[in-house]
């Protein structure tokens, strides 16, 4: 029987990854803003100062939440698409720049799998797809997915190349 | 079995100890000779400490233990934070003998072995052994007989002392040169400080022409050292093809010796630099997982004439049949390639000029305008570069050439590419441009732009064909779990 993530061509990542990764932001983001009323407050309460460049700072990590919040999680997930055909991984990304990686089976050395708390409730892993060279990663594919993924390419990496000489 | 390195290790091992403190010890000593002569409190100090480094050299080789079996090498060591590595012999990509001045003085070498993982260094380093030995491990990793070795030798090169000479002083290396003399300066600047503003005071009084003449000598010196050091490290270069393993050896002073499979050669590296390209000569280098952990581009040829690289290649890398890339750089790219680069060097430019003109009340302050003449010239190289940037492909080899100023070609096979990729931002996707990248082992890659996606599908069609045993893939051998 053919394998599920074989049967058709370009997949995209499930819309619940933009919610975690939203979240995610979030959660950072919260940090942040927390950090600067503390650093605020020091300031104004101990060493007696109007701290008028903390409006600056809060402005600069508010445009960031917003880009990073809204826009970026959308933008990633609208041009996100992997593929995994008899032979080859390929995984285009990115937000500013694209990229396109292609990369063969049998040339995986190991992969790697996690997921966190944020990305076990929605039921999301990442995979890390590591060759000699680099790595293909995919973020927040869904569990049933990346395990189906990982022992596809564990299948290949048994699988003999054209050429393994050796010394 | 388990067994030692050559007991010369210890005084190998506490002389390299000693030459790494040579600079402050050596100005301690001086300093104690100008003032009252050696102390005896100086001598019993420096005998102590060189007691100490002998005796860290006794305890290094004792806990330095390596043991070779059919499957693995193993090597042990540390004194106080022990270490152990374990490398499997089947993946065991190059094996290469190095030997500094000092290990050939006293007749030792230290042996490499090199796996494709993407560490610096190599697997597997012994150092100490003797050359003899080494030689002999080597051919016992290999799984050969080392007298076999010597008798089946089928062909050979060596590099002759004038071509290095030449590859050295066409080799543009003035730069690497400069900052190999600038960084010799910073390391005794703070022992000669005194003498240098001596030296700089004298100066100071000499005339322009006098100045400029100096500066000059002392570009020219640099120079010629440059050439120095390149035919000293490259001299005796030779390369001997037994069989279907390539050895290469080199080094006048520095002794390096690197055996790997021709198979095992992961790309061919052509590079023209633009006065190279005038005498229709070129520089070859092989992308190897080397033994020698430094570099993974090995010097294969420093000055062969462009016409002789094919026969050359026939006879000892046929894999490698030269293609000549027909699939030029999209014309409408150029103006991104070179945006960049021209406003940071015009800002450059400026900001030298703003400084000499705020600066200086002579005429001289103007001399930096000459400066912008670069921008032409450079656009034009740049232009001409461009224009050349090409990829090709034949059956098995893909050939990528990268060209501003400088040209390189990479050769590589596909089965030894390990990924393709192209990159490019949103702005120039819409204007249908992309660069192309392949990956090749450890931190081999090439990068070109840019390109069509029109082109980059065609690579990536020609790529993306089986890399299975032929057989296999095509009897449909790939079975699932499930199946």
């Amino acid at each position: 029987m053919q394998s599920v993530i074989l049967e058709s061509g370009w997949q995209r990542l499930s819309i619940d990854s933009v919610k975690v990764e939203r979240q995610y932001v979030a959660l950072r983001f919260m940090a942040y803003a927390l950090l600067i009323a503390v650093m605020t407050t020091v300031q104004m309460m101990w060493l007696d100062l109007s701290p008028w460049w903390m409006w600056i700072v809060a402005g600069v990590v508010a445009v960031l939440f917003i880009l990073k919040f809204y826009y970026i999680p959308r933008l990633r997930y609208d041009y996100f698409r992997y593929q995994v055909d008899e032979e080859f991984l390929i995984v285009r990304s990115g937000v500013i720049f694209h990229h396109i990686e292609i990369v063969p089976l049998v040339k995986v050395q190991f992969i790697d799998t996690s997921t966190g708390p944020l990305l076990r409730r929605a039921g999301l892993m990442n995979i890390q797809v590591n060759t000699a060279s680099g790595f293909a990663v995919i973020h927040r594919l869904e569990e049933r997915r990346t395990i189906e993924l990982r022992r596809h390419v564990e299948r290949f990496a048994k699988l003999e190349e054209q050429e393994e000489e050796s010394l | 079995m388990t067994r030692r390195v050559h007991p010369l290790f210890i005084l190998m091992s506490a002389l390299t100890h000693l030459r790494s403190t040579i600079i402050p010890l050596g100005f301690l000593l001086f300093n104690d000779l100008k003032n009252e002569g050696f102390g005896k409190y100086t001598l019993i100090g420096f005998c102590i400490f060189c007691l100490v480094l002998l005796l860290f050299g006794v305890a290094s080789w004792y806990f330095y233990t390596f043991t070779i079996d059919d499957q693995s090498i193993r090597v042990n060591k540390g004194i106080f934070r022990k270490s152990e590595r374990t490398t499997q012999r089947r993946r065991i990509e190059s094996i290469g003998i190095n030997q500094n001045l000092l290990e050939r003085v006293l007749g030792l070498a230290t042996l490499s072995v090199e796996t494709s993982s993407d560490g610096i260094e190599p697997e597997v380093e012994l150092k100490g052994v003797r050359l003899k030995f080494a030689t002999s491990l080597k051919a016992t990793i290999k799984g050969e007989d080392t007298q076999t070795e010597q008798t089946e030798a089928t062909d050979s090169f060596r590099v002759s002392l004038n071509d290095l000479f030449f590859a050295g002083a066409l080799s543009g290396r003035l730069g690497l040169a400069l900052v190999g003399f600038f960084a010799g300066y910073q390391l005794i600047d703070q022992y000669i400080e005194k003498y240098v503003d001596r030296i700089f005071n004298e100066l100071a009084h000499l005339s322009l022409l006098l100045l400029s003449g100096l500066g000059l000598l002392i570009l020219l010196l640099v120079y010629l050292g440059s050439i120095i050091v390149y035919v000293v490290r490259y001299g005796s270069f030779e390369a001997t093809l037994n069989e279907k393993r390539l050895t290469i050896r080199y080094g006048l002073l520095n002794r390096t010796e690197v055996v790997f499979h021709q198979d095992k050669v992961q790309a061919l590296l052509v590079e023209e630099n633009w006065i190279k390209r005038r005498f229709k000569r070129a520089h070859l280098s092989l992308n190897v997982i080397s033994a020698t952990g430094k570099e993974e581009q090995m010097l294969f040829h420093p000055f062969i004439r462009e016409a002789d690289i094919d026969p050359f290649l026939e006879r000892f890398l046929p894999r490698f049949e030269r293609v000549k890339p027909m699939q030029y750089a999209a014309d409408h790219g150029f103006f991104y390639v070179v945006r960049w680069r021209l406003v940071w060097y015009m800002l450059l430019f400026s900001a030298v000029n703003t400084g000499l003109i705020y600066f200086l009340t002579t005429p001289l302050k103007w001399a930096g305008l000459l400066l912008y003449l670069i921008l032409p010239i450079y656009y034009m190289f740049a232009r001409t570069g461009y224009r050349n940037t090409c990829y090709g492909f034949k059956q098995d080899v893909f050939v990528l050439r990268r060209q501003l100023v400088n040209r390189h070609t990479i050769y590589a096979p596909r089965l030894k590419i390990e990924a393709l990729s192209g990159h490019v931002s949103r702005f120039l996707e819409q204007k249908d441009l992309l660069k192309f990248e392949i990956n090749l082992r450890g931190r081999g890659h090439l990068s070109a732009g840019y390109f069509t996606h029109h082109q980059f599908e065609d690579v990536r069609n020609w790529y993306q064909r089986s890399f299975l045993k032929t057989d296999r893939a095509e009897a449909g051998d790939i079975r699932y779990d499930n199946e």
